[in-house]
């Protein structure tokens, strides 16, 4: 076994599906982390709206939302946010992942609305590792790893849905 | 504010929704990451930035998907509904540089009585590199509903 066949090896698992590893075929479907519940705040409104910007009335000012079809405040679209409910362990278990691909780089992330969220709302989110895939980029292979978070309220009712996309290159 | 109500029978395809310019400074990326809990250091610290390979801090994407979120509610107003935006991160936008948020209506369809617009969205700094591509679908209320 020279240095020749060493090299073959390394490159013939990059462009197989070793990329997708055992660990993360057998993850798909299944939640990453546990489950974590918020109340939702009026004072954590406000503070959102500050950082981003946002003075849409809608989620603010009582009194016009009173006058709205939601008949008080609601959250703003992408005031859900699983770094709000699990600041550091969704990242950490995804850079746990032992894949070929070392490096990180957030994909994109993708909302579903069903319900309106309102503040006094306890909301419950769950994540699970729904989807990865390889992709061949400019540069060589791309491993896109998508996590899904469910965000369901006091009624039980799916509220949101976010979907982020994160990539290993 | 009273703003017209956008109604579907309104909107034609390739019509633009009023851009939206943000700002955002490195002040308003720690308040960013405060609020989302998102703490990534290549957000606020630019010594782990740079020896990330960046040339500084960059702004957290999610921020850069709240700009278009807002961009399509100040256009829909209290009577649109938003239902889905979705968005893939295309490049990097450095704080001081401006994100400018722009769409158009793609498709326009009823279903199951409810009336549907679907935009294409996108973010560009103002070099016109193109920062996020992406869509929204939104429900508008039809001039016809009692």
């Amino acid at each position: 076994m020279g240095e020749l066949s060493n090299k073959e090896q390394v490159i013939e698992s990059v462009d197989k599906e070793d990329i997708i590893t055992d660990e993360i075929r057998q993850l798909i479907g299944k939640d990453l982390v546990k489950p974590a519940t918020l109340t939702i705040e009026k004072g954590m409104v406000r503070r959102f709206v500050q950082a981003t910007g946002d003075s849409n009335p809608l989620w603010q000012d009582e009194d016009y939302a009173k006058r709205t079809k939601y008949g008080s405040t609601i959250v703003p679209p992408t005031f859900l946010t699983f770094t709000a409910f699990w600041p550091e362990e969704i990242q950490y278990r995804l850079a746990k992942l032992d894949a070929p691909l070392k490096r990180i780089m957030a994909g994109g992330v993708e909302y579903e609305y069903f319900k309106e969220v309102k503040p006094g709302d306890m909301v419950t989110a769950t994540a699970v590792l729904s989807d990865a895939y390889v992709r061949q980029g400019k540069e060589g292979k791309l491993l896109f790893i998508t996590v899904e978070i469910t965000y369901v309220n006091q009624k039980g009712e799916v509220a949101v849905r976010e979907r982020n996309t994160v990539i290993r290159y | 504010m009273e703003k017209e109500k956008v109604f579907y029978e309104d909107v034609k395809i390739n019509d633009k929704i009023p851009s939206l310019i943000k700002q955002p400074t490195t002040r308003q990326l720690v308040k960013w990451a405060g609020v989302s809990g998102d703490y990534y250091e290549i957000h606020y610290d630019k010594d782990i930035a740079q020896k990330s390979g960046l040339p500084g801090v960059v702004v957290h994407g999610k921020l850069v998907v709240s700009f278009l979120a807002q961009m399509i509610t100040d256009w829909i107003g209290e009577d649109g509904d938003l239902k889905v935006i979705s968005c893939g991160y295309r490049g990097l936008l450095y704080p001081g540089e401006d994100a400018i948020c722009n769409g158009k209506i793609a498709k326009k369809y009823v279903e199951d009585g409810k009336h549907y617009a679907e935009c294409e969205i996108w973010v560009e700094n103002s070099k016109n590199q193109s920062v996020i591509k992406g869509k929204a679908i939104v429900v508008l209320p039809s001039k016809y509903e009692r």
